[in-house]
This record gives structure tokens, sequence and C-alpha cells, in this order.
């Protein structure tokens, strides 16, 4: 049998003991603890680590990390394993439950599956799959080796990429059958608890010919001050003529490195809405490649963010059309209040073969105070001639004329500011098209703001 | 009596003297104009009255029914019951006009007071209705892609809906055809009452035949150098700004 919980498999006295991300013995324990994991994922893993352990740190001279801190990236100080057992169901209970209607959902704390999956009973007979990668591993042996393919964006973050591939464990993995078209959402809850904690959210979504599913994944801390590092990877695979809506509600604490690695690859007419809502986090790394490499795909990328303090986003996109009569938008918003900074660095490339692409990237930043800073890299590469593409970056500032028209109404200036945020983000909030989460975000957004 | 009480206002924009000793007192439950030839003054004066944080009033009081504005922020001074309606009003996109009404009236409640939703739909549609302007508006950001006569309509359905004591409406005139000039002026006329003072700003008589005022005054250079009653307003239309400049400078 399979394993991946690293806290039936270690021994008592390893627990909660500090091991450096950069130390060998981490791989070497990680293996021994998996080790009835089938063979080409040991490979995987090992692959993995090598290309981890053989490429070194970003420095803010490479192309890719242009503008990024890069001297505030570490992986020193977090471990893998820690005893779960201690944790509150309730606490996590009660906060895994941002949405009512659902499909589906499975509840994460420390990459550890800590409920039951709640499943749709008529979708599981109809063929859908909705499971841990654990489970998967176990039960899905064919299917998940297609998938399981330690597959990145490739915009920079290989290394961090590949110590993801070498030590997670765990995830989620959704398969929709031909023609089935599912509305509710099914919601992934990726929950850090444990100080120094590092953590591996895998996420696979494959749906086969017109199908149609939704994802919605949250990933939040169990507490304001523990300090964790978060590399997630997710890789979506939309079948012919499917459609699949990946939405990521990144709501780290402040306090949180982390790392939101993701691919989306549309077939042949399919179409794929991916939005990104980012607020949490010290440091996040975001990128994001979307691939349409079969005739007549679209791809839809989304994402709003709102930095504040010292906090730090570092956004990169490729858009990839690599078919012809392809279609791809991207909409990239922040606002930035304090010292923060955000770096949005897109490219949208076109293939030789791609005729009649559309392809649109856009980049608008909403600064509300002076020494907040937003960089901005937009990009195009086209290689076939008969394509629409434009691209553009915009960053304003809130003029004084129009905060003194607000005022002169009578509302506080903390008010104008909340009106404005929102007046900003609402178009990609819009994009949601879910009324209760998209409350949800609101919510999110409302508490971030200073009161 | 309660009044709109402007006394020896100074006013500087970097460090160019515009408002010179100006002094103006509107009486609640009256309809003022004011007139002047362009960069008089006039606009400055209704920001400045308004709060606005670039002018700089070296002295003088702008007192509403005896408090005295100068200093408070423009928030607060629309609280205490102050409205300007903008010459030039701003685009902000992505606040709907009833996202921002609202919140402008929510502002104005007390601590334990909530507003009604139903209610205040209904008051707003019926402030519309009365500008006629399309519903569509509620949902549309503040001024954007809005017609001229679209966003001074908008500022007097903000007036409206925020009953100020009082109001100072600058060149809400200009930029209108005559079937717009006649909602405004329709809007402000149902707006007049024993609890309301308006300052209307213009530098045409045209407004002044649709909002009759109780006075006139005329400003150049800064100062009023002329105050009557509606009549000044046609014998300045029919003399001409040059007219009032001769004036001022015979008078001095
Ligand atoms: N923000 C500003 N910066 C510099 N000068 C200004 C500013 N606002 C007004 N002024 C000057 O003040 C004078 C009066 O302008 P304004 O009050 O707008 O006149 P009016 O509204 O009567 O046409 C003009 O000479 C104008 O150039
Ligand atoms: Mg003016």
């Amino acid at each position: 049998m399979i394993e991946l919980r690293p806290e039936r498999l270690i021994p008592q006295n390893f627990q909660n003991s500090s091991l450096e991300m950069t130390n060998k013995d981490t791989f070497t324990n990680h293996l021994n603890r998996i080790n009835s994991a089938p063979a080409w994922l040991l490979d995987l893993k090992r692959a993995s680590w090598d290309k981890f352990v053989s490429t070194s740190m970003p420095k803010h001279t490479d192309d890719t990390w242009r503008f990024t801190n890069t001297k505030n990236l570490n992986l020193d100080k977090y471990h893998q394993i820690s005893d779960i057992k201690s944790i509150k169901k309730e606490s996590f209970e009660e906060q895994s439950n941002q949405l009512n209607l659902i499909s589906g959902k499975i509840v994460f704390v420390d990459d550890h599956q800590c409920r039951d999956t709640e499943f749709d009973t008529e979708l599981k007979e109809k063929g859908v799959i909705w499971t841990t990668l654990e489970d998967a591993f176990l039960n899905h042996r064919d299917l998940i080796k297609k998938y399981v393919t330690g597959k990145l964006p490739n915009l920079g973050a290989e290394k961090f990429g590949s110590l993801h591939h070498s030590l997670m464990t765990n995830g989620i993995f959704l398969y929709i059958p031909q023609g089935i078209e599912i509305d509710l959402p099914f919601t992934v809850y990726n929950w850090t608890s444990t100080m120094g904690m590092a953590v591996f959210p895998h996420t696979i979504i494959i749906t086969d010919k017109y199908a149609k599913v939704n994802l919605v994944s949250f990933f939040k801390s169990m507490e304001p001050n523990i300090q964790n590092l978060a590399i997630s990877c997710s890789n979506i695979y939309a079948g012919i003529g499917s459609q699949i809506t990946f939405t990521a509600i990144q709501d780290w604490n402040l306090k949180t490195q982390s790392y939101h690695l993701n691919t989306a690859n549309a077939d042949q007419d399919a179409n794929i809405k991916n939005i990104n809502i980012n607020v949490g986090s010290a440091y996040m790394r975001h990128e994001h490649h979307t691939q349409m490499f079969g005739l007549g795909s679209k791809t839809d990328t989304y994402s709003l963010s709102l930095t504040t303090g010292e906090q730090e986003f570092d956004q990169r996109s490729l858009q990839t059309h690599s078919a012809p009569n392809t279609n791809s938008d991207l909409l990239f918003k922040n606002t930035l209040l304090d010292s923060s900074r955000t770096i949005f660095s897109g490219l949208i490339r076109v293939n030789e073969n791609a005729q009649k692409t559309d392809a649109y990237q856009t980049n608008r930043n909403l600064l509300l105070s002076e020494s907040a800073e937003a960089n901005s890299l937009p990009g195009l590469e086209i290689l076939a001639d008969d394509v629409k593409c434009s691209h553009g970056a915009t960053s304003g500032r809130l003029d004084d004329n129009q905060i003194f028209y607000l005022l002169s109404r009578g509302i506080t200036k903390k008010t104008a500011q909340q009106l404005m945020v929102f007046g900003f983000l609402e178009e990609i909030i819009d994009k949601l098209d879910n009324q209760d989460l998209a409350n949800r975000v609101r919510d999110i957004i409302r508490k971030k703001l200073p009161k | 009596m309660d009044s709109l009480e402007i006394k020896n206002l100074n006013v500087t924009i970097e460090n160019k003297k515009i408002l010179d000793d100006f002094s103006l007192t509107l009486p609640k439950g009256e309809v003022h104009a004011l007139m002047g030839p362009n960069g008089s003054g006039k606009s400055t004066l209704a920001k400045t009255l308004a709060g606005h944080p670039d002018y700089s009033v070296v002295a003088g009081e702008s007192l509403v029914d005896g408090k005295n504005m100068i200093g408070l922020s423009p928030d607060e001074i629309a609280r205490s019951g102050m409205f300007m309606a903008f010459q030039y009003p701003s685009e902000i996109s992505g606040v709907s006009i009833a996202n921002f009404i609202r919140a402008a009236i929510t502002a104005r409640l007390q601590k334990d007071e909530e507003l009604q939703a139903t209610q205040y739909y209904k008051q707003l549609y019926e402030k519309m209705d009365l500008l006629k302007m399309d519903r569509k508006f509620t949902s549309r950001s503040i001024n954007s892609g809005f017609s001229g006569g679209e966003k001074k309509r908008c500022e007097i359905l903000q007036m409206m809906m925020l009953k100020p004591k009082y109001a100072v409406l600058d060149e809400t005139d200009s930029g209108l055809d005559i079937d717009a000039l006649r909602i405004v002026a329709d809007g402000v006329n149902k707006m007049r009452s024993p609890d309301i003072g308006i300052l209307v700003i213009t530098h045409y008589h045209r407004l002044l035949s649709y909002i009759v005022p109780d006075k006139v005054h005329v400003i150049y250079n800064g100062q009023i150098v002329q105050s009557g009653d509606k009549e000044l307003a046609f014998e300045l239309d029919k003399k001409g700004y040059d007219w009032i400049k001769n004036e001022s400078v015979t008078s001095l």
C-alpha cells in the first residue's frame, strides 16, 4: 500500500524536528517515508530534487526576476513535518465553509486531509473523480501517472517548482468524464497551522470532451503570525470542447512566503477561465502559463490583488498560442497601499502556425500611496502574421480632485478609499459569476483595508 | 436669522491673491446669483467654501448658521450642511452613482441609524424622474462618459438627495442645451424652500430667467462690486461685463 501521510510513517521523536529545505536529509527522509510510492513517482521526485539542488537561488539580475527583492527569498527556516493531531478540528471546520452550494469539498491542514471528502454521490456515479492525490496514487494509478509529470510554467521559479515536486505529498485530483457538465463548484481548502511548516499543495483538473467544471481553491493560514513556505502547483487540462473555471483565493497570512505556479492547457475549442484573488503573503510569486494548443481554444486569465504594508507580489505570465483561431485574454489589476510593491511581467507568444489569433494582455495598477511601487513589463512575441494582439499597462495614482469630489459629499477619507478600491476591483469580482463567492471576496478585501 | 455668512474672505493660490476681502450673506430661504467674468474668482469661492486643500484662506470666515467652516475638512464641511455643484465634476470609474450617494447619506446618519434600502431607492428614483434621468444611471460610474448635461443633472440629483442647508451651484448652466437647462432649473426650483439657501454662480443671465434670484451680486477681481435685485442681471447682459469693469474703475 502506498502511504504518503508523513505522520503515520515517521517515528514519534522525529516529529516537529526542524529541517532546512536545502539540507539533503530533508529529501532522504521524505523518500524513506514514501518508499512504497510507485516507482515512476519516486523517479520524478529524485529528478526534481536533483534539479532543485543544481539550480541556484534567483538573483535580481536574472531576467525572470527583474524588480524582485530576491534577497527576501529563502528556504532555510522551514520544515515539512509536523504532528497535526494537536489541531482542534472545530477551528478549521467552521472556517472551511465559505460556500454553501457546492459539488464537493476537501480540506487539508498542513498538507494532510483532515476530514472526509465531501462529494455529491450522483456525480460519483457518473464517473466523476474528486479525490486527494494520496488516494489517486492508490486508486487511479494509470490516470494519475499521465498528469503528475512535474510540469511547471517555467517562468523563472523552477527551483521552487522542483522543490514542490520533490517534496509534495498531497493535493487534489479532479476528473470530469465526457459530456458531464457540473455547475456547482468543487472547493478545496489549504490551511497552514504550524510554525515553520512548508506546504506543497498540488492541483490537477482534467476535463474530457465537452465536460464542464468549476473549482475554487482557498489558501489560508490558521494563525496570523506563523511563518510558512507555500509552494503550490496546479496543472489544468481542458479536453476538446470542455470548460474549466479555476479560482484561487490566495489569502495566506502576511508572514507567508508563497509560490503559485500554474499551467492551463486548452485543447480544441476548450475554454479555460482562471481567476486569481491575491491578498495574503509577505512575498508571493505567481507564475501563470496558459497554452492554447488546440484549434479554436480560448483562455481568460484574471487577477486582482490588494497589497499593504511591505508586501511584494511578483506576477509573471505567459500566453502561448500554438494553434490557429485561438483566443486569450488576460487582465491583472493591482491595488497598492503603503509601501507595498507589485511586479507584473507578461508575454504573449504566438507561434508561426497560430494564425487568426486574438490575444490581449492588460495590467492596471491603482496606487493609493506615494510610497507604493508598481512595475509593469508587458511583452509580445509574434511569429504569425495574421493576428490581433494588444497589450497595455497603466498605473494611476488616485488624483486629488477625485478624492476632493468624494469628500465634498460628506464621505470620509476611509470610505472614499473603500469606494475607490471596490470601484477598481469590481471588474474582476464580477468575473467570479457566483454571488456567494463574490461576497466572500468582498469581505476579504474589506477586512484588509485600513479601518 | 440662519444664514451662510461669508466674511472678509481672502484666498490665495500659489501665493496669488484671488479673493480679496470677499463678503456675502445668503439668508436661508433665499436664492442669490453670483455673476462675473471668467477668471474673476467664482470657482475659487465655491471650492474654498467646500474646503478644497489647494486654496489657502489667509483671512476671513465662512459661517454656516454661525459655525465657521474654515479649517474643517471637506467631508466635515459637507456634513455640516454645505453642498457644492461642481463646474467640472470629476469622473470616477468603478464607483456607481447609487453606491456613491448611499455612502454620502450613510455618512450623515447617527450611529444607531440605518439606511433603508427600499426607502433609499424610492427617493432616488423619484428625484431621477424629476430630472428625467434614466434609471440605468444608478449603476453607471460617477460621471464616466457622461455628456455635459448628464453631469450637471447628476450634480443636482446629489443635491436633492443630500438636502443641504446651503448650496453653491458653480456654472451649472454652462454647456447645457435649452431642454437640459430647463430640467436642471426645474430641479433647483423644486428645491427652493425656507430650509435652504442657494447661491447660483453663472456668467450668463440665461439661467436666471428660469431660476429667478432674490438678489444678484457681481464679482470682479475677487471682490463684490455690485449687488442688486434680479434686474441687475439683465442690465449686465445688455451692457456686458465691460460696463462693470469701467464702473469698478470709476468707483475707485
Ligand atoms: N488651481 C489653480 N491654480 C492656479 N491658478 C488658479 C487655480 N484656480 C484658479 N486659478 C486662478 O484664479 C483666478 C480665478 O479663477 P476661477 O476662480 O476659476 O475663476 P472663475 O470661476 O470666475 O472663472 C484665475 O486667474 C485662475 O487662473
Ligand atoms: Mg469657474
